[in-house]
């Protein structure tokens, strides 16, 4: 006997269907995306068209908190100026001593698995713990280490970190900082590097190529699309730094001292959301600096991927 | 023929259901509340909150708390004590997520914003309102007032005494200070020059940690200025007259004749953040130090001495702050929490709370100070600064009161003199105060 099937009438046991159903699997994620992304996100944005505390929306201010983030904060400028300083010389910091470090250690020697581990294992610390840590290095008098080290050659010491004749004494600092972090890049270049097929290099040796001509027609063009992951991904971490000039600005806590650092020298735009936010309650202000925050962010990535492309070599399709 | 079906739609009913709850069971754990409140029929839990001194002080804090519920059998309290900065983070996002401390500590300084955003009860609503405040000092209890309303009421004044370690002033050959006579400015300056000391270049002793103790709004008002028109929900700067500036010129000159280490190097491990901190390095002769100290001191510290801080003129005058609490606005218990507000205002607590805390604010307590203070060579000094208490600034532009630290630490600097100093905050607050 065969058995026959009636034919369901369209509309009816609608989450039986495959494409339903693949909703419906991904729906926990999806309610936590839209409750927890895009809820918070649509509601920031609204407050930042506010005068707002943390405790409520007081009224509808328009486009007010934009306006005055952009022409009339002397604070805000002082931080772009210093963001501006900090991000390029992070940046080239993250980059240039992760690579370094990455093309000294791919070579074949014994004992680079050690260096490759000691040299990494730093940057996994976290953020706070660092910034205390390198507090304690940028320790003003004879005590801190960085002082230390500059009274090997006669110099210093110098007040890093509360110095009001240099402020930017600061900043220098903070930039420096960086150079704990260097490992993190350094191993997605390593990665990279093995990544280059070894024949390119025999070839280009058997044409009379030298260690710089290798590193400048081979390496850097095999390797220019980790470069440009480094840097977009360096460049976005460095412009949402925040543990670190906090703890560097104040003595531990909100509480004590300008948390932006004398003269705002260590304000950076998350400090100082931080700040006007959560220390001065002005909640309006304080999302209008995020989306700030995040337009210059995707400006400054998308000038990195636009320059990019005309030195990035993407497998047989490059320069597309 | 027969009718193509999806066999994984067909067979997987089970695992639909099981994405639905999934999805169901993260909405409602999202929204759900974690009370963990007893039953109906047993003690009802509190939430409490205040910020950590020390060990030893929490512990008599729990200990106090722990008097409160063996009066109340049907109140429990679930106590918490966090760090400074922690806890008035923890308060400002749980109060605005609608989820605070049922009891919420306040410092008065902190408070104004709460008040003006009415996230706690108006406690005068509570009928027996006026017979529970009756025994208190008006003074303190009108810190935590806001516009006829009164959201919290103190349990303690912070009154700063001048804390010196008696060590240092023995090797520097200065005798000690009369611990109830306040000395004049100019004879304090004399005595504490003779507490700085210098190898070579170098000082590795000061005789003053100034720390938390703003003493440039005393010494304006000494000097018969004001900062503000009213300290309470300001509404003008008035520092910028010959007063002001004569009681800024005063601060200035313990920085320029070397009494307090540079602003620069106040915040350095060497001298550490003021207070009995300070002290107890033996590299800072005196330091701000309050009846909150009183106990530490007592166990640990006998080297420390106190003494009324230094007067201009003939009155002595104190700006800072009174302690205290509120009730949530969201608070599911108003009345539990409404018991223990009104029990730590009545003498007997006011008195066990005044052992290891601040000045008692209820008037039979503070009389009474004399007999149970401790160490008792430190209440004659007590008693001399407690008339001098004036509240602190209270107000919603909290940038204020950071500004003017600010302009007030390059005045130590050095970098601005009395009356541009005055002229900036003057200039500078006004601006905030307007918005």
């Amino acid at each position: 006997m065969t058995m026959v099937l009636k034919p369901r009438r369209p509309g009816r046991r609608w989450w039986r269907r495959e494409g339903v159903q693949g909703y419906l699997y991904i729906s926990p994620w999806l309610l936590g995306f839209l409750m927890f992304g895009v809820a918070p996100l649509i509601a920031a944005f609204l407050t930042s068209l506010s005068k707002a505390n943390v405790f409520r929306t007081i009224r509808f201010v328009g486009a007010d908190n934009y306006k005055k983030i952009l022409t009339d904060d002397p604070v805000f400028a002082t931080i772009a100026k210093n963001m501006l300083i900090y991000v390029v010389a992070s940046t080239v910091i993250s980059i240039g001593l992760g690579l370094a470090l990455a093309l000294l250690l791919h070579r074949d020697f014994r004992g680079n698995h050690v260096f490759r581990t000691l040299i990494y294992v730093p940057s996994l610390l976290v953020g706070i713990a660092t910034a205390y840590l390198f507090k304690q290095v940028f320790q003003g008098g004879e005590v801190g280490l960085a002082n230390m080290f500059l009274g090997v050659f006669g110099a210093g010491p110098v007040n890093w970190l509360g110095n009001s004749e240099q402020p930017w004494l600061a900043l220098v600092a903070l930039i420096l900082v960086n150079v704990w972090f260097a490992g993190g890049t350094m191993l997605i270049f390593l990665a990279g590097l093995k990544g280059i097929p070894p024949a390119y290099f025999e070839a280009a040796r058997v044409d009379g190529a030298g260690p710089w001509q290798m590193f400048r027609r081979v390496t850097l063009p095999l390797l220019s699309p980790v470069i440009v992951f480094n840097t977009v991904m360096a460049l976005i971490g460095h412009i949402q730094v925040f543990e670190t000039p906090l703890a560097f600005a104040n003595n531990g806590g909100i509480s004590t001292g300008n948390p932006l650092g004398y003269e705002n020298s260590l304000g950076t735009f998350v400090t100082y959301l931080y700040v006007k936010g959560f220390v001065y309650q002005d909640m309006g202000y304080a999302s209008a600096l995020a989306f700030i925050m995040f337009a210059a962010t995707l400006v400054l990535t998308c000038l990195v991927l636009w320059f990019a492309r005309r030195f990035t070599a993407y497998g047989d399709s490059e320069r597309n | 023929m027969e009718q193509y079906r999806p066999r994984k739609a067909r067979r997987r009913p089970g695992a639909v259901l099981t994405a639905l709850l999934l999805a169901a069971s993260l909405v409602m754990g999202a929204c759900g509340s974690g009370d963990d409140d007893a039953s109906a029929d047993g003690p009802v839990t509190i939430s409490w909150g205040w910020w950590t001194n020390t060990p030893e002080k929490d512990a008599l804090y729990r200990k106090w708390l722990g008097t409160f519920e063996s009066s109340h059998p049907n109140i429990k309290i679930k106590s918490e004590f966090l760090p400074w900065d922690a806890y008035w983070d923890k308060v400002k996002t749980t109060t605005a997520g609608g989820n605070a401390y049922d009891v919420v500590g306040l410092c008065s300084c902190f408070a104004a914003s709460y008040f003006d955003n009415e996230v706690f009860l108006d406690l005068k609503k509570f009928d027996d309102y006026g017979g529970s405040v009756a025994g208190a000092q008006p003074g303190p209890v009108g810190v935590f007032g806001w516009q006829d309303k009164q959201y919290a009421l103190p349990v303690g004044v912070s009154v700063p005494l001048l804390g010196y370690n008696k060590d240092l002033f023995k090797a520097a050959g200065v005798a000690e200070p009369d611990p109830a006579v306040p000395m004049s400015f100019d004879a304090f300056k004399e005595m504490a020059k003779k507490l700085t000391k210098t190898s070579g270049s170098k000082v590795t002793q000061y005789a003053l940690h100034p720390g938390s103790i703003n003493f440039w709004e005393s010494l304006i008002a000494m000097h018969g200025g004001s900062m503000y028109d009213n300290f309470v929900g300001p509404k003008k700067v008035t520092i910028n007259s010959p007063q002001g500036i004569a009681g800024l010129a005063d601060y200035a000159s313990l920085f320029t004749e070397k009494i307090v280490p540079p602003i620069d190097e106040q915040r350095e491990n060497q001298w550490l953040n003021g207070d009995l901190d300070s002290l107890r390095t033996g590299k800072v002769a005196m330091a701000r130090v309050g009846p909150w100290n009183f106990a530490d001191i007592a166990a640990s510290s006998p080297n420390i001495g106190v003494a009324p801080l230094p007067k201009v003129g003939n009155e002595l005058l104190l700006y800072s702050g009174a302690n205290g609490y509120a009730i949530s606005a969201e608070s599911e218990h108003p009345k539990e929490s409404w018991e223990f507000l009104k029990w730590m205002l009545k003498t007997e607590n006011q008195v066990e709370f005044a052992k290891f805390s601040d000045v008692p604010v209820d008037v039979d307590a503070l009389e009474r100070l004399p007999e149970f203070i401790t160490p008792t060579e430190f209440a004659p000094t007590l008693l001399a600064s407690v008339p001098a208490f004036r509240p602190g600034l209270l107000t919603v532009q909290e940038e204020l009161g950071k500004d003017v630290g600010l302009i007030i630490d390059d005045l130590g600097r050095g970098k601005l003199t009395p009356e541009q100093a005055a002229a900036k905050i003057e200039q500078k607050g006004n601006a905030l105060l307007a918005q």
